[in-house]
């Protein structure tokens, strides 16, 4: 499928054009956009890092994951709605730009793992799985998460 | 004449040849600048999670002073990589950076929010003994929880800013932003 007319159309829309014309909003957005990053990237961190028994090991994990994955929707609404917004005022530089499409992949990657694997592995009671599994699934997790900030980062530094 | 000294001091940074390397490295620039952004999502992500608990708007269940205490390490591990990284961008292009209005406001910001996050550990360890597992931390802390946040929204924005040249010192500027920035006659 030919998604170049897309990303046209997505640079001329109401929503590019207002990120091309005003520079203060377009640099709000990326702000936002990095705030919520931080928030996302530290609910993630406290869940895995609790899994790894590197803190708060005397705490449950059950709770420090599910209060974490209500904070973790919150940044990532907040992370999908700022991203589309900086990536429609420059759609076409991003569609040519390999690290955009890292970046998709990785983001993509780490949607369906935490609401396909993650979210339903950790909702059942902690004792009851593998510390084996919970280990790898919080160091995939931190993996894919870095990847997702890393990847976005480069965004900037290519094309 | 402050603005003469940090100028003059910037000049002579610039006269290194390990900051024009620096700056005119690549990939050495760019992953300074990548590990001072990632190291954010642990600092800012972990003082994120400690002054929600302290707002009552998450890890309502956790001690207080258990997520306070055990989140302060990684924490604190974040912000010494972010300090580290940032005078290593700072010493890259320190001239431009010093004649930043951007950067300037970021540096206060960095400063109320260390003296916001001493007070807080200070009232805190006085006190948390009376609100542990309280929901919500006393008001007075919640304050500052929340100043917190809003300081290093501020903190993250005007670093964000600083890559834009809207008020650099070669476009014509009022009088006083020439003066917030110092852009001075150099």
């Amino acid at each position: 499928m030919e998604l170049l007319p897309f990303f046209e159309w997505m640079e001329t829309s109401f929503l590019g054009q207002i990120g091309k014309t005003y520079g203060g909003v377009y640099a709000i957005g990326q702000s936002l956009h990095l705030m919520s990053l931080a928030l996302l990237g530290g609910t993630v961190l406290v869940t895995d890092l609790r899994l790894l028994n590197i803190v708060m090991p005397n705490v449950s994990s059950n709770v420090i994951a599910d209060e974490a994955h209500k904070w973790f929707k919150v940044a990532l609404t907040v992370v999908l709605a700022t991203g589309i917004f900086m990536a429609a005022a420059v759609a076409i530089r991003m569609y040519h730009n390999p690290f955009y499409w890292a970046k998709m992949i990785a983001l993509a990657t780490g949607i369906v793992f935490v609401f396909a694997i993650k979210r339903p592995l950790l909702s059942r009671p902690h004792e009851d799985i593998n510390p084996i599994v919970l280990k790898l699934t919080a160091v995939a997790s931190i993996l894919l998460w870095f990847s997702v900030a890393a990847t976005g980062r480069w965004i900037g530094f290519s094309g | 004449m402050l603005n003469d000294v940090l100028l003059q001091f910037a000049e002579w940074l610039d006269t290194h040849a390990w900051s024009t390397g620096l700056h005119e490295s690549f990939y050495m620039y760019n992953w300074i600048e990548s590990t001072h952004v990632l190291t954010l999502m642990i600092c800012l992500g972990m003082l994120a999670v400690i002054d929600l608990r302290m707002l009552g708007w998450g890890f309502t269940q956790i001690p207080a002073s258990k997520i306070a205490a055990r989140l302060n390490t990684p924490m604190m591990i974040g912000f010494t990589i972010m300090f580290i990284t940032g005078i290593l961008l700072f010493y890259a292009v320190p001239v431009r950076t010093t004649q930043s209005i951007w950067f300037r406001i970021k540096f206060v910001l960095l400063i109320v929010a260390g003296i916001n996050a001493w007070l807080f550990h200070r009232r805190m360890t006085e006190s948390v003994s009376t609100w542990d597992n309280e929901p919500k931390a006393p008001k007075r802390l919640r304050y500052a929880a929340g100043l917190s946040l809003g300081l290093w929204a501020g903190i993250v924005t005007t670093g964000r800013l600083i890559a834009y040249d809207w008020y650099d010192c070669y476009r014509v500027q009022s009088d006083f932003i020439s003066w917030a920035a110092g852009c001075t006659a150099g």
